[in-house]
């Protein structure tokens, strides 16, 4: 069973600055694996760990495709081979231009049994990406998968809901997204670190491959919304006085 | 404002209808409700498509192929969800059939000459990403309180739809009904927040109380619901770049990170309570008291309920 594990290379959300202009700065923000997707390669590779036979790849696709960093960490969870797709100087790419840049590199590497999707990313939370790529590829789809058990050629799932849970079976091929709840992702010891640098890892350029930016979406801008005024009316102590200032000042409003 | 032509509102959740189809109705020409279940409670649209019914059988999702199929079909302009998984789920699928990405946590729709312009925020909440759709179809999960609720009405014609059945078909083998946390924090009047200032989760009930006092939602950051794991984590603020926008906002021991802030700029009234001085958050109150959350929130709890 060939099972992959998406991922995606974001800026560290701690290291974004904002211009005095209101924009965004990821110039100097390190650049990490996005923390839902180390669910997605830790639920694959507990499937390797279970099912006999099974392959793991993780892939991405995105301009920090080759960041050796990011490469090494997920390669440390237990993932056999890396992919990745190199979108060179498109910075941004909405879910189905990330999800027709997957499905290439999918058909690249001869197909999946099953691809795992973290619920969404950490920079852009769209929380689609499998739900399109699955369409896409044209097999079983389904999010917010909150328990795993595999099976040769089926898995049975637990995807909890608003108002209640579900029990699935889902025949593979398929794509699912799982919550981060799934499970809890191993850190990598020394010994894995180290080898992870000798796993084979291969990136395409997004030309390579012969897909590019279909983004359905174009961005007008990305900025920090302007501060509201504010009061900023604060008080100094813990005693009944002080507490009575607030409470005058509010009391009109509740 | 400019109308679309067809806007159609998609939805699992009965409680989501008032809302989309007022947006639906504010938004286009001609109205649709794509539904599935018990008929009498789908209303609110000009046309309601009728799939059928849903059982552990037929599970709502199933009938999601045959939205695709309805889509391709009438190719409408615009299509409204709601954030719950199986929205989410069908918003993607139907996008990616129409060659274009669903989007999540919208907050704002606008008809410009250009097309349909959104507002979303994104990276945790830092920033407002606003974007114009290229695509013939326009395929938006929209946050909870984007539109103001109206009454539903009932569909002026209603049309069944055959089904499709799913390509690939998934069985449900065992439904449970969960007690999930029924929280809405973005469509609450008072919301208080509560940060890593609560040292001990006994002290989280001094939240509570105040909440009981001035009938308040409570809304954690990411360590509470992370990393101490005392709040569910439907309750944290700042993940899913949900905006807050209630008329009270008490931000309590909680310092203030950008991803925090930004997700509260547009609330009424900003009260915050720290120990610290320094602390961010105040830069962002309009009230403030720096002390001790412990000995402050009982006597305010106290004076608010009388």
């Amino acid at each position: 069973m060939k099972v992959i594990a998406c991922y995606k290379v974001i800026p560290l959300d701690d290291e974004i600055s904002i211009r005095s202009d209101r924009s965004v700065c990821t110039d100097k923000a390190e650049l990490i694996v996005s923390p839902y997707d180390f669910n997605a390669i830790e639920a694959a590779v507990k499937i390797k760990e279970s099912v006999d036979g099974v392959c793991v790849s993780v892939l991405t696709a995105g301009p920090g495709a080759d960041d050796s960093k990011t490469r090494k960490a997920v390669l440390s969870r237990g993932a056999d081979e890396m992919f990745g797709v190199n979108t060179g100087d498109i910075q941004m790419l909405d879910s189905y231009a990330s999800a027709v840049m997957l499905k290439a590199a999918i058909e690249k590497m001869g197909g999946a049994d099953l691809v795992i999707c973290g619920e969404g990313s950490g920079d852009m939370y769209n929380q689609q990406v499998g739900n399109i790529l699955g369409q896409l590829m044209g097999c079983a789809v389904i999010n917010g998968v909150c328990g795993i058990a595999a099976f040769e050629d089926h898995l049975v799932v637990e995807r909890k809901l608003e108002s209640g849970a579900e029990e699935m079976e889902i025949k593979l091929p398929a794509v699912i997204s799982v919550t981060s709840d799934v499970n809890l992702p191993r850190i990598a010891n020394f010994k894995e670190i180290m080898a992870a640098g000798k796993k084979p890892f291969t990136v395409w350029s997004a030309k390579e491959l012969g897909v590019s930016d279909c983004s359905g979406f174009e961005v007008v801008s990305i900025l920090a919304p302007e501060q509201t005024e504010r009061k900023n009316m604060i008080f100094s102590g813990e005693d009944e006085e002080t507490v009575l200032k607030l409470f005058n000042e509010i009391r009109r409003l509740v | 404002m400019k109308k679309l032509k067809s806007v159609w509102v998609i939805s699992d959740r009965h409680e989501s209808l008032g809302e989309l189809c007022a947006g639906a109705r504010s938004l286009g020409e001609n109205t649709a409700l794509l539904g599935a279940g018990e008929k009498g409670s789908l209303l609110g649209c000009d046309t309601l498509f009728y799939f059928g019914d849903v059982s552990s059988d037929r599970r709502w999702t199933d009938y999601i192929d045959s939205m695709i199929a309805l889509a391709m079909e009438k190719r409408p302009c615009l299509v409204l969800t709601d954030g719950g998984k199986n929205a989410r789920l069908a918003a993607g699928r139907i996008a990616a059939a129409m060659g274009t990405s669903a989007i999540s946590d919208v907050s704002e729709v606008e008809i410009t000459e250009s097309g349909v312009q959104i507002k979303r925020l994104v990276y945790g909440g830092a920033a407002v990403l606003t974007a114009r759709i290229k695509t013939e179809t326009a395929v938006l999960c929209m946050s909870a309180g984007a539109f103001e609720a109206q009454a539903l009405s009932a569909a002026a014609e209603v049309i069944e739809v055959p089904y499709t059945a799913p390509a690939a078909e998934i069985k449900c083998l065992e439904l449970k009904s969960v007690e999930g946390a029924k929280v809405n924090l973005p469509a609450a009047k008072r919301v208080i927040g509560v940060g890593r200032g609560f040292s001990n989760e006994e002290d989280l009930e001094l939240a509570r109380d105040l909440a009981k006092a001035i009938g308040a939602e409570i809304g954690c950051t990411r360590p509470i619901a992370e990393e101490s794991k005392w709040m569910p984590r439907e309750t944290y603020i700042g993940v899913s770049g949900v905006m807050l926008k209630p008329e009270l906002y008490f931000a309590i021991g909680l310092s203030g990170q950008v991803q925090h802030t930004v997700g509260i700029n547009q609330s009424g009234t900003i009260i915050a309570i720290n120990k610290d001085k320094e602390a961010p958050i105040f830069r962002y109150a309009d009230y403030g008291i720096v002390g001790d959350l412990r000995k402050i929130l009982p006597q305010l709890s106290g004076l608010l309920k009388k």
